[in-house]
């Protein structure tokens, strides 16, 4: 990762959240109070994260765009109104989490 | 107010100037650690005040200047 | 890579990762006190609307200098980061930019004309008591590796191991600094609410926008100066991975200190200090 891809990454993760932030204000209109887990944003998180931590598992696409638009749909989730995205994101993260400890520790 | 529109625009486009300059001519490292340290910190100022909002033409007499008259 | 290129690249990290720092510092106080909290990019937003906001120049500031210190805090940052990522240079150099800063920050507050401005003048003048544990970190730095150049240090700690676990005293007057620089930390008197908003209480909208990007450079190039000299050499990724978990720490004690007057906010500092020195000369005798 040199200091180019990492610009790319931040401006991807900084992006993401607005989008994110302006995109869930939208769509839920009363502050956090109901325990309910949203499924497109669950869908986004899982695909971000997938994307960001076990890129080198899609050969056809070089791994800076696929950790790029990765960052993004992590940061549109991590990024919504405040208390949204708690728990999408943390599943999310355990997904893919283990889908690396598989790729690089099991086999 | 007018000064200060004519000044940021200079300054905008002599810090400009100065950064793609360094950028393009290659000069030796001081010349370019000079240019950075004077002139990006100039071009985010200028630039700041070429697009600050300005009031609009109605508010203009709130905003009249007024004289001080200590605390 | 073209070096006004790398500069430029480096300033941009800089502005950015310092931001959603200071973000995830707000969230993580946030949830110690079990509210959400702002999203991580509020700081960077709020730098962005007060940099576009008209702004107003009090009748009372000592006119071009007044917008002259703001600049001179954003050029000794820049600096920073090319005496730091760029140049790799010496740690006296962070040394002279720090000290500049609190110089910044005293003027800043005097050039305003606001009591608010001088009273936070007065606190910049008296937290300088953070610069001699800079000061003893360096001489520390000295006696163990024999320079006070950062790629000396970094290969010296490539061969020898980090350098936290060698002086951690020294690594612990740093974390001192690092927090007194934090928002809402114990040490924090420059900008406590007590005196409004210190030295920016009279710095509206451009200027303040300003200052914020300034600070945000500052904040990523401290914890940048603190991973290379006491962790050694480490990858982009391990570099923000450390970031990350000393923001965390830092606001984890900003949630659950209070904020001290100046007076006992020195006391503590001095005391840690002083630990700090005699414990580090014992160690190094051993």
């Amino acid at each position: 990762m040199n200091e180019t891809s990492y610009l790319l990454y931040l401006i991807s993760f900084v992006l993401g959240s607005v989008v994110g932030l302006v995109l869930s204000y939208q769509k839920y209109k009363s502050p956090f109070a109901i325990d309910k887990i949203d499924v497109l944003a669950l869908i986004i998180s899982i695909i971000g994260w997938f994307l960001t931590l076990n890129s080198p598992l899609l050969t056809f696409i070089p791994s800076y765009i696929s950790i790029a638009i990765g960052l993004f749909l992590v940061a549109m989730v991590l990024g919504m109104r405040p208390g949204y995205g708690r728990y999408e994101t943390i599943i999310g993260l355990l997904l893919g989490g283990i889908i690396w400890l598989l790729r690089t520790v099991a086999l | 107010m007018k000064t200060l529109t004519i000044t940021s625009y200079l300054m905008f486009i002599i810090s400009i100037a100065g950064i793609v300059y360094a950028m393009v001519a290659n000069p030796p490292a001081w010349i370019v650690y000079a240019i950075a340290i004077l002139f990006i910190p100039l071009s985010i100022l200028s630039f700041g005040l070429m697009i600050m909002a300005q009031s609009k033409k109605e508010e203009e007499d709130e905003r009249a200047r007024e004289p001080f008259i200590g605390y | 890579m073209n070096l006004m290129l790398n500069i430029l690249l480096n300033v941009t990290i800089a502005f950015l990762l310092g931001s959603l720092l200071f973000g995830l510092q707000r969230k993580v106080m946030a949830r110690i006190q079990m509210r959400p909290g702002p999203p991580i990019i509020q700081h960077l937003l709020h730098t962005l609307k007060f940099y576009i906001k008209e702004s107003t120049f009090p009748k009372t500031a000592a006119m071009p200098f007044y917008i002259a210190i703001a600049s001179i805090l954003c050029v000794i940052w820049v600096s920073a980061v090319i005496v730091g990522p760029v140049a790799q240079g010496s740690l006296l150099l962070i040394f002279a930019i720090y000290a500049l800063h609190k110089i910044v920050e005293h003027n800043a507050g005097s050039s305003s004309g606001s009591p608010y401005g001088k009273l936070s003048c007065v606190r910049a003048v008296f937290s300088a008591a953070a610069e001699v544990p800079l000061f003893a970190v360096l001489i520390i730095i000295y006696l163990k590796t024999g320079t006070m150049v950062l790629s000396d240090i970094t290969a010296y700690q490539a061969q020898n191991g980090a350098l936290l676990f060698t002086i951690p005293l020294a690594a612990l007057m740093f974390f001192v600094l690092i927090l007194s620089k934090a928002p809402y930390s114990p040490f924090a008197i420059t900008k406590g609410k007590d005196i409004i908003s210190g030295y920016e209480t009279e710095h509206f909208g451009l200027l303040r926008g300003y200052l914020m990007i300034s600070e945000s450079i500052a904040w990523y190039m401290l914890l940048w100066i603190f991973l290379t000299v006491f962790l050694g050499p480490l990858s982009l990724l391990g570099y923000l991975v450390g970031m990350v978990i000393i923001s965390v720490i830092v606001a984890f004690i900003n949630a659950t200190t209070p904020m001290l007057n100046p007076n006992h906010s020195i006391m503590v500092q001095v005391t840690l200090v002083f630990i700090g020195i005699v414990g580090s000369i014992i160690l190094l005798m051993l």
